[in-house]
């Protein structure tokens, strides 16, 4: 598999662990924050921090979109779908995200809503085309990733005059999230930062040059595969023993420093700044999500139903919004793996492969043992 | 050339893409375009998957698109991946001096 079996080979992996161990400063401790869950879950599954020395430690972010949902909107979602003119689109993970009053879309689904579990926005229009005497509305979220395909739909549905269909837009922001995690009153200590893969495609590299300069912290954007996470640690380490804090781009084969423009200018042709957004996790956050502009409101969900702001807690017990700071680690839950496990999430952290409890009952188990 | 991979951590066996969640993206390639409906099959691991080129521009049979919930995100830049993959060998070879 092109571009896949070449960033995984084993040699390369045993130099680069040995190179890594050779540049390491016996006595310091390197806190690296992976931001994507999709780092977290290649870390673990990859087994990479075995192949790091005992001082290089890494802090699992908040970039797994699923689980910096709010539980209200999943609650606000499945109000939509329990009224029956509407079937409710969605990408799969969301499914089994625990929802309030231990309700998730998967039981609404049980008890006779029409949700329909979608790969790409094209198959949620295709839905709305295809049931002219129902509301479609398709469940958005993600980062910068999903939000233009999001965006594509959007303009297709206006053009093609497709009334039926709406959005309920939670897309959020990347470096809105970085932003909150420096800013937190007491942040939790982060040397550098592995940078997005994906979101940077879409972004660019240019988007993190104030954080590097701003905060000190070098951030190295790196490609998901194992090999590609070890080379960037390895630019980090480096930086921290040579004192510098610069935006390095080890996934060059898919990141520019612009990024893909034409996907950032339907973002903007199409959605606006939200005044500020709840995060799970990590509270409310200014300028840090998307809603639909003005010229489409006629197709956003909010403006067509009525939907309330709900607020809901967390399972007691459940420490997913310390996790997603990096505050704590999914080790230090106790109901990690007795009464929360991924058939049985009490939690988001533990639904989504790209979830740090997920991925750390899944793979960490296997390590484990082995 | 056979290349031995690190090992994966398993868990029970589904196909590539079904491992992956919605935020993951893959590369594959561009095995037939459509260009009327902006769309091409793209095939990864050998399983083929349709695709918008709703967000990317001059894509070609052959092309490497990273592929991210039904949509081609970005081309690979094959220049780059060799450049990249060239570093990780040159880590190794300062590790032996
Ligand atoms: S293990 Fe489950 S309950 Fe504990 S923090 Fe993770 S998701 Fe929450």
């Amino acid at each position: 598999m092109k571009y896949i079996s070449e960033f995984r080979q084993q040699d390369l992996a045993k130099q680069l662990s040995k190179a890594i161990a050779q540049t390491v400063d016996p006595n310091r401790h390197y806190r690296l924050m992976e931001f994507c869950g999709g780092h977290t879950h290649a870390i673990f599954r990859y087994g990479v921090q075995d192949l790091m020395p005992d001082n290089v430690e890494f802090i699992h972010g908040p970039g797994c979109p699923v689980c910096v949902l709010p539980i209200g909107r999943i609650d606000n979602a499945i109000q939509l779908a329990e009224n029956r003119d509407v079937i409710l689109c969605t990408y799969a993970d969301l499914m089994r995200v625990p929802a309030g009053a231990r309700n998730s879309l998967l039981k609404a689904k049980a008890n006779g809503s029409d949700i329909r579990m979608i790969y790409s926005t094209q198959d949620a229009l295709k839905i709305a085309r295809e049931n002219p005497e129902k509301q479609v509305v398709f469940f958005a979220i993600g980062f910068e990733t999903t939000t233009p395909p999001t965006a594509v739909a959007i303009q297709q549905a206006q053009a093609e005059g497709l009334a039926n269909f709406s959005v309920f837009c939670n897309h959020v922001l990347t470096p809105a999230a970085m932003q909150a995690i420096l800013d937190a009153p007491q942040p939790v200590a982060i040397d550098a930062f592995l940078g997005p893969s994906h979101v940077s495609t879409v972004i660019g590299s240019q988007p993190y040059e104030i954080f590097s300069e701003r905060y000190a912290k070098p951030i190295v954007i790196a490609g998901f595969e194992p090999l590609d996470v070890m080379q960037s640690a390895l630019m980090l380490i480096r930086q921290l023993n040579e004192g510098r804090h610069e935006v390095e781009n080890e996934y060059s084969r898919a990141v520019t420093r612009q990024g893909n423009l034409k996907a950032q200018t339907l973002m903007q042709d199409v959605f606006e700044l939200r005044p500020q957004f709840e995060w799970r996790g990590l509270g409310l956050i200014p300028d840090s999500a998307l809603k639909l502009k003005a010229a489409y409101a006629d197709l956003d969900a909010e403006h067509r139903f009525n939907m309330p702001s709900i607020q809901a807690s967390d399972v007691k017990g459940c420490e997913c919004p310390a996790i997603l700071r990096g505050a704590l680690k999914p080790q230090d839950c106790k109901l990690l793996g007795t009464v929360c496990t991924p058939e049985n999430p009490m939690g988001s952290c533990m639904v989504s492969s790209e979830g740090a409890c997920a991925a750390y009952w899944s793979y960490g188990r296997v390590r484990a043992r082995a | 050339m056979v290349t031995q991979t690190i090992k994966q951590n398993t868990l029970p066996p589904k196909t590539l893409i079904e491992t992956e969640s919605m935020c993951l993206a893959l590369p594959a390639k561009i095995v037939a375009l459509d260009a009327a409906a902006n769309m091409a099959t793209a095939s990864v691991d050998n399983v083929k998957v349709e695709v918008s080129l709703a967000l990317v521009d001059d894509v070609a049979l052959g092309d490497y698109v990273l592929v991210h919930v039904g949509y081609a995100l970005n081309k690979i830049d094959e220049d780059e991946a060799l450049k990249t993959l060239a570093l990780f060998a040159e880590a190794g070879l300062t590790s032996n001096l």
